[in-house]
């Protein structure tokens, strides 16, 4: 165990070193273009940073070109279980019927919905894939391992880049990591760090302004982001309002002129627009561009949860499953579902983490 | 350790994790989710890892460097990664694909490669960087601390003729340190595509198991891809703008989803050719019982198609014929051609209008495509999708179930709605939510068979 886990620090530590090397070229390409003051942001000499526009095109293609594509391994047979969240059902069901096409005799259930459930369920039958859209607490991997689940490994399969929305009107520019945990976060008699928009500098007839939080009206994924990542297990502040949808939160945006909100960035509606966010005093905008450079950095990472020990188990099935899911056709299919695709080294070292020995 | 934002910025949660609670939560759930049963104390003496994690999985697209004249710009290659190894389906010597088999126009101009534009008066130039090869070296290596481990060593292979031996312990290729070095992993497959020169020579520093000694080995790899190269001509003699994007490739024509490793080249380019491309193709990857063709396309850096083969070229077996030249036409000429033959379509034009992308998109969820999704939906139509394939998709998206409040009938009435243009009787909502169910709520699938109903 303590090999393991040993290998798992040293894994994730060379992941960065690997893509500082590869990144200091884009680095140094971007475009830090002249300070635009944010409008009523508190340090005014933030300069924003966003790419050339022109190439994006090429560049997202040669992207997806250094993603291997999957390589079937042989004739493949058996029937897994897939559980989880909606949002991972869902892009389970794509990834499905696309798997399905190189291994014709591979059948796929649906099990439980919800990520808890589908976390119980994988505790009960170590043959389950658990899709989770959210924290995976230390307490439910020792419940797994408590139960049949032995080696219970999360491995990221994509990415559910998330944004920070107000109403087209709101002259706020940008918000800093301080500001954003004020506004989701409660103090401890329940009331929000920060609770009109002036505090986040806002001027003019907004100042005054009570911020009026909306969130989904369950615990969705996105409120348990907020929560767990944002927030660190500290408690959200009392919403103003709550809806059964993100398009909804972002309508109900749209005509509230103190409303805020995190959605994904696929989420916007006219007359809303996205916040960007400043970190060590540059401007990074919530858009496509930046998050695919590797600059945006809220974002929700989509996972699969199973048992390694059960691989060697099932005649390849569900380590080809992850295969597929980690490669070029697996990540296109999670773009076309509406989330990003993996950074390349970060899907080879995963693999690595998933085979173990590697074949030269 | 170079800390990533010293070289990019300083754009990234690093910085957020200086504040404290904030970044630090992200840290940990980032690193749990990957890395179950570490325990919060790993992270006490501060938060450094989280760039070491978070950073690490969101993708990065290459920049736009200083655009020369040509107007292009150095670019990775496309064929960056993988392993090699041995695979029963490797195409043999007899199959379709011939080693180097060649059909450029031998008078043309040299290649333009290396990330420099060869430009030519009154011609044009492709874009490509260095293309990388891909070698075949015949380990199994667990990394290390100390390097990487060879735990077998293939029948016949470079590492067998070099001498190399289970145990015996890799510790450097071409003068790099490979497996774990400062805890990161530099990869063995990677330090050789980097470390071989062309003719595939490497020099390894490796320590005998049995001796227990240092010693340096020159190992002469094998070639693990197959090179297919030609010239592409533009029929009508017309020039292509800056930033024009040439796509060259092989495609399975049997199972088009079956996409063949560094099987395509995207290159930019300019002016009026002849283009020149070099693919250097996985052969592990080609299936002697699927039939392959060459498509080529040029479009610009929207997307949009200018210019593409009339057709495909099959690829018989026994390769390309020699001194072939790809012609392709405007993508104008090609859409008038096919309106006079009755037909409006063209088969090669995998490109796809973005405009048509786009239309649909707005028509399904209000909104335009991004350029990510542009580019990915490209790939999915090149693939031989149908427009029919691509809107139940975007119906069976979560974008789309939000827009409808996620609730399973509001999701039958407006699908039904859009895709027949009038409302949905209540038999027909009933009916297909008997459907969505039967589909275990896949909705892609039920739009799907909707509109094949309507066909």
């Amino acid at each position: 165990m303590r090999r393991s886990l040993t290998r798992h620090i040293q894994t994730y530590m060379l992941l960065l070193m690997a893509i500082t090397s590869g990144l200091s070229q884009s680095g140094e390409q971007l475009l830090a273009q002249d300070s635009t003051p944010p409008v009523a942001s508190e340090k005014t000499e933030a300069s924003t940073v966003s790419f050339q526009s022109q190439g994006n095109h090429l560049q997202l293609m040669q992207l997806l070109q250094s993603i291997d594509p999957y390589l079937p391994s042989g004739d493949i047979e058996g029937k897994a279980v897939l559980s989880g969240s909606t949002t991972m059902v869902l892009l389970g069901q794509t990834w499905a019927q696309r798997f399905k096409l190189f291994h014709p005799k591979v059948e796929f259930a649906r099990g439980i919905d919800g990520s808890d459930a589908a976390l119980e369920s994988l505790a009960k039958d170590p043959n389950v894939i658990a899709g989770i859209s959210r924290n995976v607490t230390e307490d439910e991997i020792a419940a797994l391992k408590a139960a049949n689940c032995k080696d219970p490994v999360v491995i990221v399969v994509a990415l559910d880049a998330m944004a920070v929305y107000v109403n087209a009107e709101n002259p706020l520019r940008s918000l800093t990591p301080e500001q954003l945990q004020g506004v989701f976060g409660a103090d401890a008699k329940g009331q929000p760090k920060i609770a009109t928009w002036g505090q986040l500098g806002v001027q003019g007839d907004l100042a005054n302004a009570k911020i009026r939080i909306h969130h989904r009206s369950e615990i969705s994924g996105t409120r348990n982001f907020i929560q767990q990542s944002l927030l660190g297990g500290q408690p959200l502040s009392e919403p103003a309002e709550t809806h059964k949808s993100n398009h909804d939160i972002c309508q109900s945006i749209a005509k509230d002129p103190a409303g805020i909100s995190l959605c994904g960035f696929g989420d916007r509606v006219d007359n809303t627009r996205t916040v960007a966010l400043e970190i060590r005093g540059q401007v990074v905008d919530a858009t496509d561009t930046n998050f695919l450079a590797g600059q945006y950095p809220m974002v929700r990472p989509l996972s699969l949860v199973f048992d390694r020990a059960q691989l060697s188990q099932d005649g390849g099935l569900r380590a080809s499953i992850i295969k597929y899911i980690l490669s070029r056709d697996g990540q296109r299919e999670a773009i076309l579902t509406g989330f990003f695709p993996l950074n390349p080294d970060f899907i080879r070292q995963e693999l690595v983490q998933l085979t173990g020995t590697q074949t030269h | 350790m170079m800390h990533i934002s010293d070289r990019r910025l300083g754009i990234d949660l690093s910085a957020w994790l200086q504040n404290g609670s904030f970044s630090r939560a992200i840290l940990i759930t980032f690193f749990t989710l990957s890395h179950p049963g570490i325990g919060l104390s790993q992270f006490s003496g501060g938060g450094g890892l989280f760039d070491n994690t978070l950073n690490q999985a969101l993708p990065r697209v290459a920049v736009p460097s200083n655009q020369n004249p040509a107007g292009g710009w150095p670019q990775p290659t496309s064929t960056a990664s993988g392993f090699s190894g041995s695979n029963p389906r490797t195409f043999s010597n007899n199959g379709t694909f011939s080693n180097n088999s060649t059909f450029s126009n031998s008078n043309g101009p040299a290649f333009a490669s290396g990330g420099t534009n060869v430009p030519r008066s009154g011609a044009g130039a492709t874009n490509t960087s260095q293309l990388p090869k891909d070698w075949k070296f015949g380990v199994a290596v667990d990394p290390s601390q100390t390097g990487a481990i060879v735990r077998q060593v293939t029948p016949n292979s470079p590492a067998q003729r070099a001498g190399l031996k289970p145990n015996d312990i890799i510790i450097a290729l071409g003068g790099v340190q490979v497996g774990y070095v400062e805890n990161r992993l530099n990869d063995v497959g990677d330090q050789i595509r980097r470390s071989a020169d062309n003719t595939g020579r490497v020099r390894a520093l490796v320590l005998d198991s049995q001796s227990a000694r240092l010693q340096n080995m020159d190992i002469q790899l094998d070639s693990a891809s197959n090179a297919l190269t030609g010239s592409i001509a533009l029929r009508d003699r017309g020039s292509l703008p800056p930033n024009s994007i040439m796509t060259v490739q092989i495609e399975n024509v049997t199972r088009p989803f079956y996409e063949v490793r560094n099987g395509k080249v995207i290159t930019s380019a300019f002016g009026t050719g002849p283009f020149f491309y070099e693919i250097q193709y996985d052969p592990v990857y080609i299936d002697p019982r699927d039939r392959y063709q060459l498509n080529a396309i040029i479009t610009d850096q929207t997307g949009r198609t200018l210019y593409a083969l009339r057709e495909p070229i099959p690829i018989p077996t026994g390769g390309l014929p020699p001194n072939s030249v790809l012609a392709l036409d405007s993508f104008r000429d090609l859409q008038l051609a096919g309106q006079q033959a009755g037909g409006g379509t063209v088969t090669s034009a995998y490109g796809q209008d973005p405009a048509v992308l786009s239309q649909i998109f707005m028509q399904l969820l209000g909104r335009p495509p991004s350029t990510n999704e542009q580019v990915a939906w490209s790939g999915y139509l090149a693939q031989g999708n149908s427009i029919i394939d691509l809107k139940a998709k975007i119906i069976g998206s979560p974008s789309y179930y939000d827009r409808l409040g996620n609730n399973p009938q509001a999701f039958i009435q407006t699908m039904i709605r859009t895709l027949k243009g009038s409302p949905a009787t209540q038999n027909e909502v009933n009916a297909w939510l008997n459907r969505l169910q039967q589909y275990q709520g896949n909705r892609e699938q039920v739009a799907k068979e909707f509109m094949q109903q309507l066909r």
